[in-house]
């Protein structure tokens, strides 16, 4: 009989060789996949025609006198083609539909697959090889693995592991459990729809399950505190997402590129909270239709991925449907309801405008943002007036027009150069935002975008990022809220001079003459100044606030003190422009600008050389501006010249509007 | 007794020990892994020429990405404890998948390779490659869709991306010349992307500087460096028939022929806009000056 103690150490050392048979087995395993010389490292085919021959060939044609006389081409063609060959450095893309019409039996790619030639070569130069042997080809094709990094080698390491087998080891691993319900929902919510328990329909499920986990659940944990449990706009996505993979010929392959779309992450972390929150639950179902004929179309798009629209609809087709959900928020039935809902024929005729620009190379220029505002926004404007969709505008489809705008606004090299690619995009983002809110401004005329911002953009573009920004930011702003809420301004000058103010504007901080800040407050103050009298500032030939704003300056630099910086320069461009547009009709009208701004900078003037008397004695600093805009306007209202020096008239009224002026602290 | 009872202990130990050893399971599947997965690549890119996918079966098995990427994936899901082999096996699936035209999914595989465990040259420099080869097997085979984005910036950052890998790998080569063979795959891969970049540009001056660039540090990186590759070259690579473990130098000598037959034809669009670059070496001059 084995004693206890001799068969308890015999299973020991049994355990311990079982153990040192497994770990062995898994190191050479290891071994294996890290250093196996059996690698094979393919090489992509490379297909194409060559941009140069193509652009050399395009002129040559349209040099030939006798391609004038063609009829079978599409009208247009010459100036398009022309247009196109005015780029000093055309892309392959940018030619070949012209060069398949001008040269059809030239358009034929060239492909040359790498592998498939080398193997041709070492057959021609050793006909007797087997080629068809796998080790042959294998050997032909392998990559060494090369230096391994580590400092211990795998026959050091089986020893070590023989050691190590010797010795006890402790506990392993630690049950992993997801205990926040949240989280736990969310998950099971993957699992039930990405699982595949069966090992034979198992296609890469794995990675794909994480994918759809990772990218779901940082979305959810980027909106933690707003998330609830059971949201059932996740259900409606996850649904679409797993009917898409289901639904799609590339199957996984497409599923993952929406996963990984930056779009999607907002869309669980921005648009579904706020769906839960704002959007009847009712509403949930008719969307996921509507968000499943978008994928589909999307799969549409990307199988045929000619324009390269696949990338850019994986990056932004959260960026659509959040749109939409933005939009069912505002709108509910009016664009969910009927067997073709308005929200379901914007979203995919958007998408076709987009597969069209991304033809044209032009669909990476709609950031997130971008594409979320102005989608938002036509949906907006098909709620309104569905006609829309149908209407067209220079003989193109009003939606077409819309997205147009906003690559014609942002594709101009000025203002890619001036603006970074953040702050144009939030600039865009806002204006499409209150297209969204007013879609009437859009309705009537779809390039509004391009004619309001892209004026503005462009005459700040010659400062740096920052400044042009803040200027920006602050006219276009200004502009659009004052056309929204009275659309009558867009018969008036009123937006194109305040671009021209901008412009001022730009060239002042770029001569060092205003702060970026400053100029962005001078800016917002006009735009409201003018408000209050638009007819006056449209009716004056010349631009009468840039006149204002010069005058101002001009004064100011002159001054002894500088007493007009920052908030009292800001102040008091605002209040002498509010003066103007109660009282300034006359003297403004009665000569030309550039006498007037002369006079209106003499009244500043002798005020401010007052003013650098008066300061601490009947006057502070915040006073200033009111006083000035009084004296400004009691000129603009006198018949005679009150205000020409030094009077003792002038100084009572000085001392006159100080008084009320500090009594009055607010005005 | 004790002595009878050693006896019987030691048999037991060297039975359960060889069984022990013999199993290795986990061997078997990763080399038949990669056995797999070789002969998928091998399958798709020389399509007609080979058939070395009919299984034991008799099944055709040449659009069998999945089932080998699978293969892979089953395994990691199998030993999560395997992190190193995992490892290496993403990379190896991520090129399973580029090669079937699935860039997210090799997307994926890179992503989810961790790069701690990356050992070997060949593997860390494919991860460093990763976000440009996603790109390139896209790329690579479009007609005539280049963008501006293709052009302009994915394969600006392939090419710089890849110049400093391929610079940092040559220099390796003295202590490890072992790292040939991925260093080649580097510099060959950057060249094709350099000529593809040449023909996308319709403006002549540039499209010369990119198509010189790319031979240019193409041939001085590898070829140039060694005489006997130059004489390689010239003589039609008929020496060195031993193919069990054909050497880089030879593999590199067929597969530059292919290269720079492309780069003929690419320079014939060119040519009207002069010669080359006086400075470019004349042996080079020579191999890819097209045929009169």
């Amino acid at each position: 009989m084995i004693p206890p103690g001799t068969a308890a150490a015999a299973i020991a050392v049994v355990n311990g060789l079982i153990k040192l048979g497994r770990r062995l087995d898994v190191l050479l395993a290891e071994k294996e996949a890290v250093q196996s010389g059996k690698c094979i490292l393919p090489m992509p085919k490379v297909g194409g025609l060559d941009a140069g021959v193509m652009a050399r060939d395009l002129n040559a044609w349209l040099a030939e006198p006798a391609n004038r006389a063609l009829t079978d081409l599409p009208a247009g063609f010459r100036d398009e083609l022309k247009e196109a060959l005015r780029d000093s450095d055309p892309t392959p893309r940018a030619l070949f539909s012209f060069y398949r019409l001008a040269y059809p039996e030239r358009a034929v790619p060239l492909e040359i697959n790498p592998d498939a030639e080398f193997v041709k070569n070492v057959r021609a130069a050793w006909p007797t090889l087997d080629l068809t042997d796998r080790d042959t080809l294998t050997a032909l094709f392998h990559v060494a693995s090369g230096q391994d990094a580590r400092q211990i080698t795998y026959g050091l390491r089986v020893g070590l592991l023989v050691t190590d087998v010797l010795a006890e080891f402790g506990a392993e691993n630690t049950a992993w459990f997801v205990r926040d319900d949240e989280m736990r929902a969310v998950v099971q919510k993957v699992l039930e729809r990405f699982a595949k328990p069966d090992l034979e329909s198992f296609t890469a499920w794995s990675s794909l399950l994480q994918h759809a986990l990772k990218a779901t659940l940082n979305g959810v944990l980027e909106a933690r505190s707003a998330w609830s449990a059971d949201n059932p706009w996740l259900t409606v996505i996850l649904d679409v997402l797993a009917d898409a993979r289901a639904q799609s010929a590339e199957g996984d392959e497409y599923l993952m590129g929406l996963l990984q779309g930056r779009g999607y992450r907002l869309l669980l972390s921005e648009g579904l909270v706020r769906a839960a929150d704002a959007i009847a639950e009712d509403h949930a179902q008719p969307f996921r239709l509507v968000a499943g004929d978008v994928l589909k179309r999307g799969a549409e798009l990307w199988r045929e991925d000619k324009s390269g629209f696949g990338e850019f609809f994986a990056a932004h087709w959260g960026d659509l449907l959040n749109a939409g959900l933005n939009s069912v928020e505002r709108n509910g039935d009016q664009i969910l309801a009927g067997a073709s809902p308005l929200l379901k024929t914007t979203l995919l005729a958007t998408l076709d405008h987009l597969a069209e620009l991304a033809a044209q190379d032009k669909a990476h220029l709609f950031a997130a943002e971008t594409l979320f505002g102005i989608t938002n926004a036509a949906i907006a404007a098909a709620a309104q007036d569905p006609e829309v969709l149908t209407q067209t505008f220079s003989g193109k489809p009003w939606l077409k027009v819309l997205l147009e705008s906003v690559v014609k606004t942002v594709s101009e090299d000025d203002i890619r150069r001036a603006f970074s690619k953040q702050g144009l995009e939030r600039i865009i983002g806002e204006a499409a935002s209150v297209f969204a809110e007013h879609p009437e401004l859009i309705i009537e005329d779809p390039d509004m975008l391009q004619k309001i911002v892209g004026d503005v953009l462009r005459s700040v573009s010659k400062l740096d990022g920052l400044s042009a920004k803040s200027i920006a930011t602050a006219v276009v702003g200004g502009t659009l809220q004052a056309i929204s809420a009275n659309p009558g301004l867009l018969e008036t000058r009123y937006a194109k001079l305040l671009s021209d103010f901008a412009g001022r504007l730009a060239t002042l901080v770029a001569e060092r003459q205003l702060t970026g800040l400053d100029a962005s407050g001078i800016a917002a103050a006009a735009a409201a100044a003018m408000l209050k009298n638009p007819v006056l500032f449209d009716e004056l030939e010349g631009n009468l606030a840039t006149v204002v704003l010069d005058a101002v300056l001009k004064a100011s630099g002159e001054s002894k003190m500088k007493l007009l910086v920052g908030d009292s320069l800001v102040s008091t461009t605002q209040q002498v422009l509010q003066a103007i547009a109660a009282y300034g009709r006359d003297k403004a009208s009665a000569g030309t600008l550039e006498q007037f701004g002369r006079k209106l900078g003499e009244v500043i003037a002798i005020g401010l050389a007052r003013a650098e008397k008066e300061l601490g004695r009947c006057l502070d600093l915040p006073a200033l501006p009111t006083v000035l805009a009084g004296l400004a306007a009691t000129w603009l209202r006198s018949r005679s010249d009150v205000i020409a020096g030094e009077t003792p008239a002038f100084r009572k009224l000085f001392a006159k509007l100080a008084a009320a002026a500090m009594a009055n602290p607010n005005n | 007794m004790k002595r009878t009872f050693s006896l019987v202990f030691a048999r037991v130990v060297a039975v359960l020990l060889a069984g022990a050893l013999s199993g290795c399971v986990t061997y078997r599947q990763v080399q038949q892994i990669v056995a797999d997965s070789n002969a998928t690549i091998l399958a798709h890119q020389l399509g007609g020429d080979v058939d070395l996918l009919v299984t034991a079966d008799g099944t055709d098995g040449k659009n069998e990405f999945d089932g080998a990427a699978a293969q892979i994936e089953a395994f990691i899901a199998a030993h999560p404890e395997q992190k190193t082999t995992a490892a290496a096996l993403r990379i190896r699936q991520a090129m399973l998948f580029l090669t079937a035209g699935k860039p997210e999914l090799a997307r994926a595989a890179f992503n989810a390779a961790d790069t701690n465990l990356l050992f070997t040259a060949r593997d860390q420099t494919l991860a460093a490659m990763s976000a440009s080869l996603v790109w390139w097997f896209s790329a690579a085979p479009k007609d005539v869709q280049w963008s501006n984005r293709d052009r302009d910036t994915n394969a600006v950052v392939a090419l710089n991306n890849f110049r400093n890998l391929q610079t940092h790998l040559t220099s390796s080569l003295k202590d490890h010349p072992e790292n040939e063979g991925i260093r080649d795959y580097v510099a060959e891969t950057r060249a094709w992307i350099g000529l593809k970049k040449a023909t996308s540009h319709g403006d002549a001056a540039k499209a010369r500087v990119v198509f010189e660039d790319a031979i240019t540090f193409y041939y001085t990186n590898t070829i140039g460096v060694r005489p006997v590759d130059v004489q390689l070259l010239q003589c039609g690579c008929t020496n060195a028939p031993s193919l069990r473990a054909l050497p880089p130098a030879v593999r590199r000598c067929f597969r530059t022929k292919v290269l720079f037959g492309y780069a003929k034809e690419v320079w014939k669009g060119k040519a009207d806009t002069g010669d080359f670059d006086p400075n470019l070496p004349d042996e080079l001059k020579q191999m890819i000056r097209p045929a009169p």
